[in-house]
């Protein structure tokens, strides 16, 4: 069957309708929100009373980016069954174990603490640490947001048939707009609302698809007919059969699925990422305090949310069941696989489900997007300027944040443009490895362990750092690093190994300032 | 350690610990989903160990 690469205009009505309503309602919520936050603190954490129905669902639309909610169907397309190692089916795992971790959030910011780095200065009293996790976030959500920009335009281009760097233009101003208005408590309201929407679709679209493509006997039928095809390359003999996809190159390697050491690192990288994306344990900074009832809820709503990527896999699936390897000619270039999730929605759902989709992945793209440049743009202003003039007035403050979006927003967009990822998913996964990998540790960790120091967390961020250059797609192919599940695990275990070995060999926090962290009363 | 916190711990790594061994042995939709049964089983493991050993009051 040939992908419906035709737009209507009756498509392009009910696309640019659906995103409309959702900013409206996004910028509605947002607006509200802002009128009520008084100062650039209230801006930040909101007014610490998010419940678990809304924390849970805003973290839920925090971790659906554009890699789970459009990049997932790309990965099941390309890849087949081993596109399902980024896919993330045990991402529920690393969710819950943000969920146990997260909550201790509130711990710091009843210190004063009112961003992540901000945390790391209360824990270890440095303002080193604070800039330096600062900086090390903005190079790490950089990388993340070229995803979020490609499966925005791609979702863009084949709905409205519009030029891809077109699209990638309109998305920015979209995305430079919401956040401008809404601000933390706005998006986390903001993030709620598209967090059930994000999870009714992707639900909706998953089964529909599987029953389009003729049931599931029938995809995995059709995927044993099909061979692995590269991005604008030429068909291989390989097999889509299987969770491993054995490689024929040394560029080969530069995926999890090339054995099972990639594997086992890609697992380890779901694991640990939750926690480690500032932008999912930010959630917990305006959470109240909640009752082991309201967790269990707040559980439910990350279980049924986090099988949502799941189902946006089985989209891609059911793509190449029907589309064979089409998707992987120059002709679809730069989308290629990428394309799938909004074809497939287009030849399943008609014109309602299509819209809908492409208001999912605009939800999803735009409030990921806002929720990092948020973070990179308070970074800078709160954790760099404020740590070298801390008598800069608050509402200069507020509004040098709100300026510094614009090139944070302006950065991924020029790379993107630049330099098109060929699979978003795959992409954006060398910064998951390098967020799980540092950060799990940095922040995670030391919110229960008393022993670890500010040179143990600083030299597992710059450990982590440098490995990150190293990635077999970057400059770790010229030192014969080629293996990504050696370089994942080089990444992650070597922070872990920095962490404690420094901590452990360096001066220890007095007792006296840890109490207030580790209070008696704490059971961990 | 108490011994359900251990036996709690004990099911999480199984947890892990299967997910490639059924992606090898099994394969298919078979190993899709359950993969997220596994993540599911383990996040009530670690939820569970939380709110009945370690939880904490404010």
């Amino acid at each position: 069957m040939e992908p419906p690469l035709q737009t209507t205009l009756a498509l392009v009505i009910g696309v640019v309708t659906a995103i409309a309503s959702l900013l409206a309602i996004s910028i509605s919520l947002g607006f509200l929100m802002r009128r009520k936050a008084k100062n650039f603190e209230e801006w930040l954490v909101g007014h610490r009373d998010i419940g678990p129905v809304v924390t849970g669902f805003a973290l839920i639309s925090s971790y659906l980016s554009g890699w789970a909610m459009y990049g997932n169907a790309g990965l099941g397309y390309t890849f087949g069954w081993a596109g399902s190692w980024l896919i993330g089916t045990v991402c529920i795992m690393g969710i819950a174990l943000c969920l146990v971790m997260g909550y201790r959030m509130r711990r710091y910011v009843q210190l004063g603490a009112r961003t992540v780095p901000e945390m790391l200065k209360v824990r270890f009293e440095s303002k080193m640490l604070q800039a330096l996790a600062g900086l090390a976030m903005i190079i790490l959500l950089i990388v993340y947001s070229v995803g979020q920009y490609k499966a925005m335009a791609t979702v863009w281009t084949i709905t409205t048939a519009t030029p891809f760097h077109w699209s990638l233009i309109i998305t920015a101003v979209l995305v430079l707009v919401y956040v401008a208005v809404g601000g933390y408590a706005g998006t986390q309201w903001v993030s709620c609302f598209q967090g059930i929407l994000l999870t009714a679709v992707g639900w909706t679209l998953g089964i529909a698809s599987l029953l389009w493509a003729g049931g599931p006997a029938k995809i995995e039928e059709m995927l044993k007919t099909q061979t692995f095809t590269p991005p604008g390359g030429t068909s291989t003999s390989i097999p889509l059969d299987g969770y491993i996809i054995p490689p024929l190159t040394t560029k080969d390697m530069a995926y999890p699925w090339a054995d099972w050491i990639g594997v086992t690192a890609s697992i380890f990288m779901f694991l640990l990422m939750a926690t480690g994306f500032p932008h999912n344990i930010a959630r917990f900074l305006g959470t109240r305090k909640i009752s082991k009832k309201e967790y269990w809820a707040m559980l439910l709503i990350t279980i049924v949310g986090g099988l949502t990527p799941l189902w946006i896999g089985v989209v891609g699936f059911a793509g190449r069941a029907v589309f064979g390897d089409k998707l992987l000619t120059e002709k679809y270039k730069p989308m290629y696989g990428d394309a799938v999730g909004a074809l497939v929605s287009i030849s399943v759902g008609g014109i309602p489900l299509a819209a809908l989709f492409t208001a999912s992945v605009f939800a999803a793209s735009v409030s990921t997007l806002a929720g990092m440049a948020l973070i990179m743009a308070t970074n800078i202003t709160r954790d760099l300027l404020h740590n070298l003039k801390p008598d800069l007035p608050s509402k200069a403050l507020l509004w040098l944040t709100r300026l510094m979006l614009i090139p944070f927003i302006a950065i991924p967009l020029w790379w993107t443009m630049t330099a098109t990822p060929p699979v978003l998913s795959v992409f954006m996964a060398g910064s998951a490895v390098a967020q799980a990998g540092i950060f799990f540790f940095v922040v995670g960790v030391s919110m229960y362990w008393r022993r670890a120091t500010k040179w143990g967390a600083a030299s597992a961020i710059i450990y982590g750092l440098s490995l990150t250059i190293l990635h077999p797609n970057a400059y770790g192919q010229y030192v014969g690093l080629h293996h990504w599940g050696f370089w994942a695990l080089l990444l992650i275990f070597g922070s872990a190994a920095t962490y404690f070995l420094i901590s452990l060999l360096t001066k220890p926090v007095p007792k006296e300032k840890l109490e207030k962290l580790f209070p008696r009363t704490s059971a961990v | 350690m108490r011994k359900g916190v251990l036996l709690t711990v004990a099911i999480m790594i199984l947890c892990v610990l299967l997910v490639p061994l059924i992606a090898y042995y099994i394969g298919g939709w078979f190993a899709y989903w359950s993969h997220a049964a596994l993540a599911i089983i383990f996040a009530l493991a670690a939820v569970l160990l939380k709110t009945r050993w370690y939880w904490e009051e404010d």
